[in-house]
């Protein structure tokens, strides 16, 4: 049973949430840790217990770590064991994954790098160490979240599980948002990816110059969709059981630069590393030429987030360079510059980046680049990527709509002065979605 | 409102269209009997084969989707009324591996052998097709392998017959198939090059049996607009015939028998009505007629035997149709190739370029090696 599964929408959700709002709300994390369990379970069989150790084990430093009588070379000891054991975890498994050699958990790397944030936490006293169990466990392995994030820090989850409380208009509208997330995979993710595969042998077998920059817009689109959608998901789910967790994704369509588009791009996970790894780096303290370093080394994670390949990696350095020029160069000029105009550079830049993003090898991806900027002597369009396009614009349309956040403002438009109207509508548009959502799962 | 809104939305989505749903899943299938993955897998399947109003909500997407400019849908092109599969080119090499199935075969029997690929409709029905689609070209595939049957083989050109009449009705707007038409015409082509002199569709009475009937491709794209096809059954006016249709299924089961090449029995609840034509497919059919011919012929096939079959029973006092798909080795052991005068493999050309099927027919060969049968 998948997250985005007739299984899922139809019973286990019902039944959860159903059975958590009648517990009562001091057992409510217990329950939540048991479903959390049986979901992992049913998910990877043969990865659970490896997985439960390993939580079990950060539980155990974080333990011994908030013990008084530990001196500080001791919790130094326990702290970088947990580190390293994360670390290693995220670097053989995605070794792994890039490899496709065996089996690799479920979440791992979500569930590793939310570790390593608490017990780094933990260790330097910013968050009080978890005693419950059942909580421990709730924030390490809240199903909703391990897919795709986001990454929440012990500081903001865990005084939340000791007593939630839902209510009935929170858990409609995380009910809502939760299909909002379905129907971004569902519907536009779906779609998106079937345009994007007929690109891609398109492109194999024969190139043109609009195909190369549908192909990198389509990637972008298409994972933006696949990722915001799991990440609405599992918030709408936890604004269900009367827990706030934070989005993961700020319109990133609309951001007005890169170093805005990371600020609204994957944003847990960037202020993730922008924490423990940017400002354990120093940031800027020790010059600009170290601050620019780290910059990198944070764009370079960014990138290696999506998995261990050389082009995710190159990724991120072509948006890091972006981000320094920003940052140390332009700094004094990007204000002057009309708002739309950095809209559209960054829109350029961004789609220009997808086309590394989208190649199986950096030469792949070389290639696609040659194409987009005409260097490889393919037209600039043919008949058949006419054909593929045309049976697909609708769908690039209403996916490039819905990724400027219109919607939104529509409803915080009629929040004020409409609230009826607000809620009839609302209402209707889940429904809808809903509705959609199911159909297209079933066609 | 606010309040109102919120708790009817819960309660339809969260419980009474889940419970709705659970229900007629339980009353179907029952709880899933595996465990594990396999459970939750079972689980989803059932869900998703009794969701309630499933045809309306696939009729739905398919509506939605051709309004939004998708013509084709995952390789069926929707037209205003009826629906046409995108054939796509040959798959691995198994174009190469039927074709030399078939040169081993006539090298080492011998007998009059005859090859007849049969287009899809993708690529006679151009019309129908959205401007700038590309279409494996499949009269290339038939050049091909013509090319390299020649000399060994009697290769039959039906493409030719019915591009000519592409504006009749050939295939089926619900399935993949050629109509009783459609076979005629394939009639016409083959039975000129076995020797059998076609009658004219004159001397044919055609009565339509079922005008309701939508198929495979329906069920996957229920697209409001597209017309429900009319099954038709030819018979000849002129020369009455007695017909005994032998459908050996299993080795274990008894052979069904018809004493009709149409038996509207078929036309029943849950089972495709195109089974009318000669009781649908079989391991093997035996197809008897008081035609005043001693000729015998053996045809390996597949289900687009269903059209052009019928019309060759006039000319045959008996016809064995072999589906290398599903025949038992036994069953192939059992077939005396020596026994038939001429020998036809017709194909799609979806079964020629996308399955080993055709190539089946080296099962027979090694037998005859093994058992030292075949004699030069």
């Amino acid at each position: 049973m998948q997250l985005v599964s007739m299984t899922f929408l139809m019973v286990f959700l019902p039944l959860f949430v159903g059975l958590y709002w009648l517990c009562p709300a001091h057992g409510r994390k217990y329950l939540l840790a048991a479903a959390c369990l049986a979901f992992y379970y049913q998910m990877q069989p043969r990865m659970f217990l490896p997985m439960l150790a390993a939580i079990l084990l950060d539980y155990a430093l974080i333990h011994f770590m908030s013990a008084h009588a530990l001196g500080k070379s001791q919790r130094h000891f326990l702290v970088l064991f947990g580190v390293f054991k994360n670390i290693a975890l995220i670097a053989v498994f995605g070794a792994a994954g890039a490899m496709h050699a065996g089996e690799v958990p479920y979440g791992y790397l979500v569930y590793s790098v939310t570790s390593i944030g608490y017990l780094v936490d933990v260790y330097c006293r910013k968050c009080p160490a978890e005693k419950n169990i059942a909580s421990f466990l709730c924030f390490s392995a809240y199903f909703p979240k391990l897919a795709a994030g986001p990454v929440i820090t012990g500081d903001e989850f865990l005084p939340q599980l000791k007593a939630p409380k839902p209510t009935l208009s929170g858990a409609a509208s995380g009910f809502s948002r939760f299909v909002r997330g379905f129907a971004k995979i569902a519907i536009l993710s779906t779609q998106l990816t079937s345009y994007y595969t007929a690109l891609s042998s398109q492109m194999a077998q024969s190139p043109c110059v609009l195909a190369a920059w549908m192909l990198a817009l389509t990637r972008g689109l298409q994972l933006y969709f696949y990722l915001s959608g799991l990440c609405d998901m599992a918030k709408g789910i936890a604004k269900m059981l009367g827990i706030w967790i934070p989005a993961n994704f700020y319109y990133p369509a609309e951001a007005a630069g890169v170093d805005d588009f990371f600020s609204r791009f994957n944003v847990t996970v960037n202020r993730f590393l922008g924490k423990y790894v940017y400002l354990a780096l120093g940031g800027e303290e020790n010059g600009r030429m170290a601050g620019a370093i780290n910059v990198m080394v944070v764009a370079m994670l960014s990138g290696l987030w999506f998995g261990i390949r050389l082009n995710y990696l190159v990724w991120g350095v072509y948006l890091g360079i972006f981000i320094l020029l920003e940052r140390y160069v332009l700094a004094r000029a990007l204000p002057r510059v009309p708002v739309v105009l950095m809209h559209l550079a960054t829109v350029f830049i961004v789609v220009v980046s997808f086309a590394i993003f989208s190649g199986d090898t950096l030469s792949q991806s070389a290639g696609y680049l040659a194409v987009m900027f005409g260097l490889s002597g393919a037209p600039v369009y043919h008949g058949n990527f006419l054909y593929i396009t045309s049976a697909n614009l609708s769908i690039l349309l209403i996916a490039v709509i819905s990724s400027l956040g219109l919607v939104s403002r529509l409803d915080q438009l009629l929040k004020g002065r409409h609230g009826h109207l607000r809620a009839l509508l609302g209402t209707v548009f889940t429904l809808l979605l809903y509705l959609l959502s199911v159909s297209m799962l079933i066609y | 409102m606010k309040k109102i809104s919120s708790f009817l939305l819960l309660l339809f989505l969260l419980a009474i269209v889940p419970a709705v749903v659970m229900l007629e899943v339980l009353f179907h299938d029952g709880l899933p009997e595996a465990q594990g993955q396999q459970a939750a897998s079972q689980l989803e399947q059932s869900i998703r084969d009794h969701l309630p109003f499933q045809q309306q909500l696939r009729q739905m997407v398919t509506e939605v989707r051709y309004r939004l400019g998708m013509r084709e849908q995952s390789s069926v092109f929707i037209s205003e009324n009826s629906l046409v599969e995108n054939v796509s080119g040959p798959y691995g090499d198994f174009v190469r591996q039927n074709t030399q199935a078939i040169l081993d075969f006539t090298e080492r029997y011998g007998v009059s052998t005859y090859v007849a690929l049969i287009p899809n409709s993708c690529v006679i029905r151009q019309d129908e097709i959205p401007p700038l689609a590309t279409v494996y070209n499949q009269k290339s595939l038939f050049d091909y392998v013509y090319d390299r049957l020649a000399g060994s083989a009697i290769c039959i050109d039906t493409y030719t017959s019915l591009y000519a009449n592409n504006d009749k009705y050939l295939y089926y707007r619900t399935k993949e198939l050629p109509t009783s038409l459609g076979g005629f015409y394939i009639y016409t082509a083959v039975g000129g090059k076995l020797g059998v002199a076609p009658r004219e569709i004159e001397q044919f009475a055609i009565r339509p049996v079922l005008y309701d009937y939508y198929g495979e491709l329906y069920e996957q794209f229920p697209y409001d607009r597209v017309q429900a096809d009319i099954l038709s059954v030819y018979e000849l006016e002129s020369f009455h015939r007695e017909y005994q249709v032998t459908h050996y299924d299993g080795e274990e089961e008894t052979p069904r028998v018809y004493y009709t090449l149409y038996p509207l029995y078929c036309l029943k609840e849950g089972q495709d009505a195109t089974d009318l034509y000669l009781g649908g497919l079989s391991p093997r059919i035996d197809i008897r007629s008081t035609a005043p011919f001693e000729k015998r012929l053996l045809v390996f096939g597949d289900e687009t035997m269903k059209s052009y079959l019928p019309f060759l029973t006039i000319h045959y006092d008996l016809i064995t149709f072999v589906d290398l798909n599903t025949i038992s080795d036994r069953q192939l052991e059992e077939l005396d190739v020596y026994e038939y005068d001429q020998v036809l493999f017709a194909y799609s050309a979806e079964s020629f370029m996308h399955t080993d099927i055709p190539s089946g027919i080296d099962r027979k060969q090694k037998e005859s090696e093994t058992e030292g049968e075949w004699s030069p």
